[in-house]
């Protein structure tokens, strides 16, 4: 197949699919007031847990997030448009040594107050509370870790079902991922120069090679997941758990950052896709998975796989497919930038495809409306920043007609 | 007395059609009685198709430009595109006349023809969205498009 790479406009496609990418992206996570209005709900509940007549208040809980909303990768589940919040209501004084005991108290803490009994559920490991159509808050009630246990900043947690403690690090993990997204790749000598020239040219690189908006990191998290969704949307059963793709994801990414360079946010994004099985751990002698909590590796998160192989599978067969799904947005062959937005709709959903064909689209508008834009001899519609020998500029105008 | 800008010069469709060849010189003109017919192979992105467009002027008209393959009409399932005169082939509104965007002083090679690149690309996104992203005014009076108006910096919010 053709990759229109070959070609000399291959640069700005590259930067046009990562503009699509990260406008599909923006289309599906919580927006700032979403994150603003959970941040205050969970402050709220803090509060709550926490306030002068509360049985609570002697065990000094401390309410945060954790998980995707910590690390910012949320993304809006399928099926509705309720995020989950992930919290964690640790106690700085160990309330009791009984798992259920700690459980119950929090239940109950929500159960008895006319604020919260009809939106409280109880799960495994947290209380669920329920906005409905906005978002679900997750309360994972835990306790400090105790020495020689697990490591610094580790917690236990009740587990209904194991009727036992569970160990976790939901602190030591986000900072695993924060960690490795505050690493910048290095970007190749060729560019370094021309980043070097447009800026002698007082034109901002960052427009010639268009990055994602947030750290490349996250966002291929968000776009991983989104897949994940999209192909496993009749299969929930068989889906890989957030945690495997940000876990598998984070140490491709500090593995590539580290060890290599890179022309383009698009050649990071499918070298950290495609490295992430090299952080699959198999037994030789057992064949079992094992895909270790970095943050407390005793911890396997593919655990399930060896109960059911199949997962095993699935997981590999859905990795083939986003490899090839972001491929194939290049390899179009000159079909129409509609046949690009129909690829991303297979991969990414209708919604999150319109929306970043509509922000490709825009972005043209408003740039030939600053004066930024040129054609090639062969008509390409380019930034006059890529540096690209350009026929004509592009002068402002309007539209006309219906 | 009062400073006056001498009036534009008229550029003659010899000029136009030597600027048209130096810039793409994949395209092919002819001059018949003073109107210019130019037609040239456009590929607004890497992603877009080949289109062959023409562009028809006749000096004290407007330049008329139409996608002649593919068709968009077609392209679009039979809809109109946007942006199109009601004249036979969908001519391109490429410019506000009335705003004085386009006369006969500028080249077409610097304006016709890069504005035909950007309706193509805007086009091709439409055909997937239904939606135009590419600004502009509407011809019905006082109706203006969403996210119209070039000077105005939106982007479209998910719905």
């Amino acid at each position: 197949m053709n990759t229109i790479f070959a070609k000399p406009e291959g640069r700005l496609a590259k930067s046009q699919i990562v503009q699509l990418l990260d406008a599909v992206c923006q289309a599906i996570e919580p927006t700032e007031t979403q994150y603003n209005s959970a941040t205050e709900r969970y402050d709220t509940i803090g509060q709550f847990l926490a306030e002068e007549n509360s049985p609570l208040r002697c065990f000094q809980p401390s309410v945060y997030p954790q998980g995707s909303m910590r690390i910012k990768t949320a993304i809006r589940p399928d099926s509705g448009k309720e995020f989950d919040v992930d919290l964690v209501c640790e106690f700085k004084r160990m309330p009791h040594s009984d798992p259920k005991v700690v459980k119950n108290l929090v239940w109950d803490r929500f159960h008895n107050s006319d604020r919260y009994k009809d939106m409280a559920v109880e799960k495994n490991r947290c209380v669920q509370i329920q906005y409905a159509g906005d978002f679900h808050m997750d309360v994972m009630p835990c306790v400090p870790g105790q020495p020689g246990w697990t490591k610094v900043g580790a917690v236990w947690v009740p587990d209904k079902k194991l009727d036992n403690w569970k160990p976790s690090n939901p602190i030591g993990f986000a900072r695993f991922v924060e960690t490795a997204a505050a690493k910048r790749p290095v970007e190749a000598i060729t560019l370094s120069n021309r980043a070097i020239e447009a800026k002698a040219a007082d034109i901002e690189p960052l427009e010639v090679e268009y990055s994602f908006t947030k750290p490349p990191l996250i966002r291929i998290i968000q776009i991983l997941k989104r897949h994940r969704d999209e192909f496993f949307s009749k299969n929930h059963d068989k889906s890989p758990i957030s945690v495997i793709i940000t876990t598998l994801v984070t140490h491709s990414y500090d593995r590539c950052v580290t060890s290599k360079t890179y022309n383009s946010a698009y050649d990071l994004m499918l070298d950290v896709i495609q490295g992430m099985l090299g952080f699959i751990n198999v037994n030789p002698q057992t064949a079992e998975v094992w895909i270790a909590n970095p943050s407390h590796p005793a911890e396997n998160f593919a655990e399930k796989w060896s109960a059911d192989p199949s997962l095993a599978e699935w997981f590999y067969a859905w990795h083939r497919q986003a490899i090839a799904g972001i491929r194939g947005l290049a390899e179009q062959d000159a079909a129409g930038l509609d046949q690009v937005g129909t690829a991303l709709e297979n991969s990414f959903g209708t919604v999150a495809a319109k929306h970043a064909v509509r922000a490709l689209s825009a972005s043209v508008r408003d740039a030939t409306s600053v004066g930024r834009v040129g054609v090639t001899t062969r008509g390409l519609v380019a930034p006059l920043a890529l540096g690209v020998q350009m026929a004509s500029k592009n002068p402002p105008h309007t539209n006309h007609g219906s | 007395m009062r400073a006056r800008w001498p009036k534009a010069q008229s550029l003659n469709v010899a000029h136009q059609l030597l600027d048209l060849q130096r810039l793409y010189p994949q395209g092919a003109g002819r001059l018949v009685k003073g109107r210019l017919i130019w037609r040239c192979d456009l590929r607004p992105s890497a992603f877009s198709r080949e289109y062959f467009a023409e562009i028809d002027y006749r000096l004290g008209s407007f330049p008329n430009t139409r996608i002649l393959k593919p068709v968009p009409r077609e392209l679009a399932g039979g809809c109109k595109p946007p942006h199109v005169y009601a004249d036979p082939g969908d001519p391109l509104c490429l410019f506000y006349a009335a705003a004085r965007e386009w006369n006969s002083s500028m080249l077409i090679a610097r304006t016709i023809v890069p504005w035909t690149c950007e309706w193509l690309f805007h086009f091709e996104a439409w055909l997937f969205t239904g939606e135009w992203d590419g600004g502009g005014i509407s011809h019905e009076p006082g109706r203006q498009l969403e996210n119209g108006g070039r000077r105005r910096i939106v982007n479209p919010k998910p719905s």
